[in-house]
């Protein structure tokens, strides 16, 4: 793909867009944080069609077309209630009773009824965690449960926390 | 002298009001601030409290509309930068040379063969020849033709005129503020005009690495003060030897805009820009009377018609010579026609050097018209040029035909 910058004194700067196929389009970031699309049908001279995007959007519009909208996101909440159901992200704080406890050890799914369904550790996710897997401080459990035991869990493990709750 | 804060605020009551109505119909302030201050003033009526004649707060009214200018002018400096100008390089020299060319040319010879003076003759060219960066800016962005092959050259054009109004600005100070009528006299007061610029502008330069290290301010408000006392006592320091103020305003900065610091105080000065600009416009109306336009008014016409014709030409050109389509070259010449702050900028000079009184109202009419007309015809553009291309290619055909 072909990029051309160019600058837009006293408006912002543009960027020109043709794909390996030749099509055409145009991005343009406003000094005002604004950006703009522009596409090209065909040959024409002058483009047909205009999305405008806030700073935000354009950054969630980047992401998405980056592929890195879909993987994991560890510091976004994820908090979904599916009709009874809870699966929330909880990270193990250090003192927390949970680190450095196998999940069989720490009983937490006698206790609270909800279970750990994930850890992840350094980015790494490890999913259906048998009794025998350690829970580390750093770590962070996803846990599903109805609500009333996901919030026993919150409860129990005390010194965890949830993730940007 | 009691009611002096309810008379600025009436004004600005009237200021607000004007900038709200030019918004709600998209359309640029300035004129519809201009208009506001030609409506009211010594003419005007006055029933008890609301008195509307702003005898009384004139002197602070165009005392903060001086403060707009500078303030108009140090932003139109720091927006600028000497590395943006040289990137872009080229195809704005030969774009805004052919402009310049054809609509400085037309600028001086309309004037000229109304038989003005020279110092008239000089400021109507500047007021001719300048369009309105802001309006111009803010059109392209409103109809979405930021994208469009054209804008490139039109912005780069603008650009052109900018530096050129600079430039022009403190030669033409140093004309009309001086006192000396000898061509002697006019030379030498010129010269020092562009020996101060020159001089501010090089000692500037060699002062960056310390500003960047002064200005590491982390107090916004102790910045602010800092960079307001820097900005009027360059601005003042000029006047003393008879440069615009304004030029010492564009100076500081220019100078400012090669710091690290330029965002942030470009951030900081804009509010002040707005509401002493808006202050300006306004105080520019307040002094005309409006029943002196009448004599102004075939003057401005004939300007306006000199308008239309020099920047299309000048844009058909620039653009055919960048390789640009028909249509996208009549975009050029029926974007730039707009009008605006730096028009009245140069005829507030005529105005501060005690010129010819028509001069003042023929720059608000004239504005008026190209701030109203240039939108309007920029938006119409592409049916515009179909209609004309269409005509002349008729033209073309007929002595074809006829051999």
């Amino acid at each position: 793909m072909q990029v051309q910058e160019h600058d837009l004194p006293g408006v912002g700067k543009k960027f020109a867009l043709t794909t390996n196929e030749g099509e055409r389009m145009t991005v343009i970031i406003h000094n005002t944080g604004h950006r703009e699309i522009y596409s090209f049908r065909g040959r024409e001279e002058f483009p047909t069609h205009a999305v405008r995007l806030e700073d935000a959007e354009a950054r969630m519009l980047g992401a998405i077309l980056g592929g890195a909208y879909f993987q994991p996101a560890v510091a976004e909440s994820m908090d979904m209630v599916l009709g009874q159901l809870s699966v929330e992200w909880f990270r193990v704080a250090p003192g927390s009773p949970l680190a450095g406890r196998t999940i069989q050890e720490s009983a937490i799914r006698t206790r609270t009824g909800a279970s750990v369904i994930a850890i992840l550790r350094d980015g790494r996710p490890q999913p259906n965690p048998g009794p025998g897997d350690v829970m580390l401080a750093g770590d962070t459990l996803l846990v599903v449960g109805d609500r009333g035991q996901v919030q026993r869990f919150r409860a129990e493990v005390g010194g965890g926390e949830r993730v940007n709750g | 002298m009691d009611h002096m804060v309810w008379e600025v605020g009436l004004a600005l009551a009237l200021v607000a009001g004007a900038a709200l109505l030019s918004w709600k119909l998209k359309f640029s302030t300035a004129p519809f601030l201009i208009v506001a201050g030609m409506l009211v003033g010594p003419h005007a009526p006055h029933v008890g409290m609301l008195d509307l004649r702003f005898v009384e707060s004139a002197p602070i009214i165009a005392f903060m509309g001086r403060l707009g200018v500078l303030f108009l002018l140090f932003y139109l400096g720091l927006e600028f930068s000497v590395g943006r100008l040289i990137r872009s390089g080229r195809s704005i020299a030969v774009g805004g040379s052919i402009y310049i060319g054809i609509n400085f040319t037309l600028g001086l010879l309309y004037p000229a063969l109304l038989g003005w003076p020279l110092r008239e003759t000089l400021v109507a060219a500047g007021i001719t020849t300048i369009s309105s960066s802001a309006i111009v800016a803010k059109v392209l962005v409103d109809l979405r033709r930021t994208a469009n092959p054209e804008t490139e050259m039109i912005l780069g054009i603008i650009m052109f005129e900018d530096v050129f109004l600079a430039v022009y600005l403190s030669i033409v100070s140093g004309l009309v503020l001086s006192e000396s009528t000898s061509v002697g006299g006019v030379a030498l007061s010129a010269g020092m005009a562009l020996g101060f610029m020159l001089g501010v502008l090089a000692v500037g330069r060699m002062a960056v690495p310390w500003l960047n290290r002064a200005l590491r301010i982390r107090s916004d408000e102790v910045l602010l003060l800092v960079v307001a006392a820097a900005l009027l006592l360059v601005a003042g320091a000029g006047e003393t030897i008879h440069v615009a103020e304004a030029i010492g305003a564009l100076l500081t900065g220019l100078v400012l805009a090669e710091t690290d610091h330029r965002e942030r105080i470009e951030r900081m000065i804009v509010p002040f820009r707005d509401f002493f600009g808006a202050m300006f416009f306004f105080g520019f109306g307040l002094e005309i009377d409006p029943f002196a336009l009448g004599g102004a008014v075939w003057i401005t016409l004939g300007a306006v018609i000199l308008t239309l014709i020099g920047n299309f030409a000048a844009g058909m050109l620039a653009g055919r010579s960048a390789g640009l389509s028909p249509t996208s070259s009549a975009n050029v010449g029926l974007t730039v026609v707009s009008r605006g702050e730096f028009s009245i900028v140069v005829a507030s000079l005529g105005a501060a050097g005690g010129l010819m009184q028509v001069l003042q109202p023929f720059a608000a009419l004239y504005v008026l018209v190209l701030a109203v007309l240039g939108p309007l015809l920029t938006r119409q553009s592409h049916a515009i040029s179909r209609a004309l291309f269409r005509a002349a290619g008729a033209v073309r055909r007929k002595p074809a035909g006829e051999s």
